[in-house]
């Protein structure tokens, strides 16, 4: 049983008559690598802004640690944020900056500091300032400011922008270490589907301000990976003969008429041929599989 | 708030802003010390040809403490200001504090910085003066500080106006153009109310004798303690109704639009 780290129930953000957030519901387990995508101006940021404290919901609750009101303020110290771009004091330097947060936030431990800059890997910027940092490193100080205070969760709110490909792996790499070896969760948003995939382990998908699809990674494969499609007119006589006679197990029955086959390398000459002389009508056989970008594309175009 | 504190104080420290602010008043009290001793240079070091009067030049300086209006830009820009400015308040209000807490603090820890350079200012300047040209030049300690302590509600006041417009301005420029340009709108405002006849007792009343400019040199030319009194009244009642305004404010905006 996992537990449930952050629950959201019906969150509205308006905007004056402009609805930015439509009764998003979510759970957040502790250890996912949570992934939020959608288009620019889907609500990500919105939502990211309403779970950090940052703006009130117009409706709906949410708790986190199963803590709610005063009680998740206290425990706001145990959650790192990057919400929008990183800001930071644009005339101090990465380590001064983090400094700073330190003695606001109460680190007495200073030696965190290179730790979280050895972490994003900007420990040689030395006596560079903030404003002459590349998008690249600002977003790594945005990350390092997030791990600062040794959290138990962490939002990020397109942490891979700006960030060279390369950055991006090692990046990644960070995460999922943050993720297994410090039991870290984190919610991590972003308009790249592929580059979400490559380091979540469940998925929202929102849209105007709606979820589309909540599901996880073994979902998405499934919902993208290569399969044989067969149209008959009876699925449970069809997946008989499919078992039974053809050998076939690795499939699933999507609807009276419909049979998804996930088995590769199959002869689909004999099983059109075995369903004909069980008497099953077969209406359609073909090959569908969808690559992510496709697949995104078509779940926002059936909204 | 005592981390906040530590950390904005570690901010101040490294804020040139902090520095330039210092090195203006040094410029002016240092301006004044030397006009005192052309002046007395001048007069031929005979107090009685130079103090012609019983006010004597330290309280004239006094009551031109309405400098501090445009010095004390720069504390608000350092500490509040530039938090807007570079955003880095979403930072603080995600992991730190809350919009209350937050501007409870900056409100005070703005004071306190502006207060701490008035202070430091006048007492500074009182004491090089009589460093220079000794106790009998000088207005005694307790009276000179007694007029400070009078012109710091009115200090106070103005300062809480200033934080009450960073809250909403938020924008340095615009920030800083406004608070420049009000005096000299003011100025203008009150000529003209002045040159209506329905409306100049009433300028000449309150318009003229409560424009903070006059109100810094009527407390160091010493005018009725009743004066005093309402001054500090009414500026209590300013800073409590900007303080109040401010955190109302602040508190229904959207801190990242």
């Amino acid at each position: 049983m996992h537990e449930a780290i952050l629950t959201a129930k019906n969150l509205t953000k308006q905007y004056g008559s402009f609805t930015a957030l439509d009764n998003v519901d979510l759970t957040v387990n502790k250890g996912d690598i949570f992934g939020i995508i959608g288009r620019n101006g889907a609500g990500k940021t919105t939502l990211l802004k309403i779970l950090s404290g940052l703006t009130e919901c117009t409706d709906g609750e949410y708790s986190i640690f199963s803590k709610t009101g005063e009680d998740l303020r206290r425990q706001r110290r145990r959650i790192g944020c990057l919400v929008e771009e990183p800001a930071f004091f644009r005339n101090m330097t990465a380590r001064e900056n983090l400094k700073y947060y330190c003695l606001q936030k109460g680190i007495t431990d200073l030696s965190q500091i290179d730790k979280v800059l050895e972490t994003v890997g900007l420990t040689d910027t030395g006596k560079k300032k903030f404003k002459d940092f590349s998008l690249g490193m600002q977003q790594r100080l945005g990350i390092a400011f997030a791990l600062l205070d040794s959290p138990d969760l962490v939002m990020l709110d397109e942490p891979i922008n700006g960030i060279d490909p390369i950055g991006a792996s090692d990046l990644r790499d960070t995460f999922f270490r943050l993720n297994r070896e410090r039991d870290v969760t984190l919610i991590i948003s972003s308009h790249i589907l592929s580059e979400l995939y490559a380091v979540a382990n469940r998925f929202l998908i929102i849209d105007k301000g709606k979820v589309i699809k909540d599901l996880t990674k073994d979902e998405l494969d499934q919902e993208c990976s290569m399969c044989t499609v067969l149209r008959t007119d009876n699925s449970a006589k069809a997946s008989t003969v499919l078992e039974d006679i053809l050998g076939i197990s690795d499939y699933e029955i999507t609807s009276d008429t419909e049979i998804r086959i996930t088995q590769q390398n199959i002869d689909t000459m004999l099983i059109t041929k075995t369903f004909v002389e069980q008497g099953i009508g077969v209406g359609a056989v073909f090959e569908s599989g969808l690559s992510l970008e496709d697949y995104f594309k078509k779940l926002l175009s059936a909204v | 708030m005592i981390n906040m504190a530590k950390a904005d104080l570690y901010r101040l420290v490294r804020s040139k802003g902090t520095y330039i602010c210092l090195l203006v008043m040094a410029v002016i009290y240092g301006g004044a010390l030397i006009v005192d001793s052309i002046a007395m240079i001048s007069a031929g070091y005979d107090p009685s040809r130079y103090f012609n009067s019983s006010f004597k030049t330290d309280l004239r300086m006094v009551g031109c403490n309405a400098n501090y209006y445009f010095l004390m830009l720069f504390p608000v820009s350092v500490l509040l200001l530039s938090d807007f400015s570079s955003r880095t308040l979403k930072n603080t209000l995600s992991s730190v504090t809350t919009k209350t807490k937050y501007y409870v603090f900056k409100f005070i820890a703005v004071q306190c910085v502006s207060i701490c350079y008035f202070l430091l200012g006048n007492s500074g300047y009182y004491a090089a003066r009589r460093l220079m040209y000794g106790s009998g030049r000088s207005t005694p300690a307790g009276e000179y500080f007694a007029v400070v302590f009078w012109q710091l509600p009115t200090f106070i006041a103005i300062i809480s106006v200033f934080i009450m417009l960073a809250f909403i301005i938020r924008k340095t420029a615009v920030f800083n153009t406004i608070i420049i340009l009000v005096p000299s709108v003011y100025t203008i405002a009150v000529g003209v109310f002045l040159e209506i006849k329905t409306t100049s007792s009433f300028a000449e009343k309150y318009l003229v004798d409560y424009d903070f400019t006059n109100i810094y040199q009527y407390i160091a030319a010493s005018r009725s303690t009743g004066f005093h009194i309402s001054v500090a009244a009414a500026s209590i009642a300013i800073a409590a109704a900007a303080f109040a305004f401010g955190l109302r404010h602040f508190k229904r905006s959207e801190i990242l639009k």
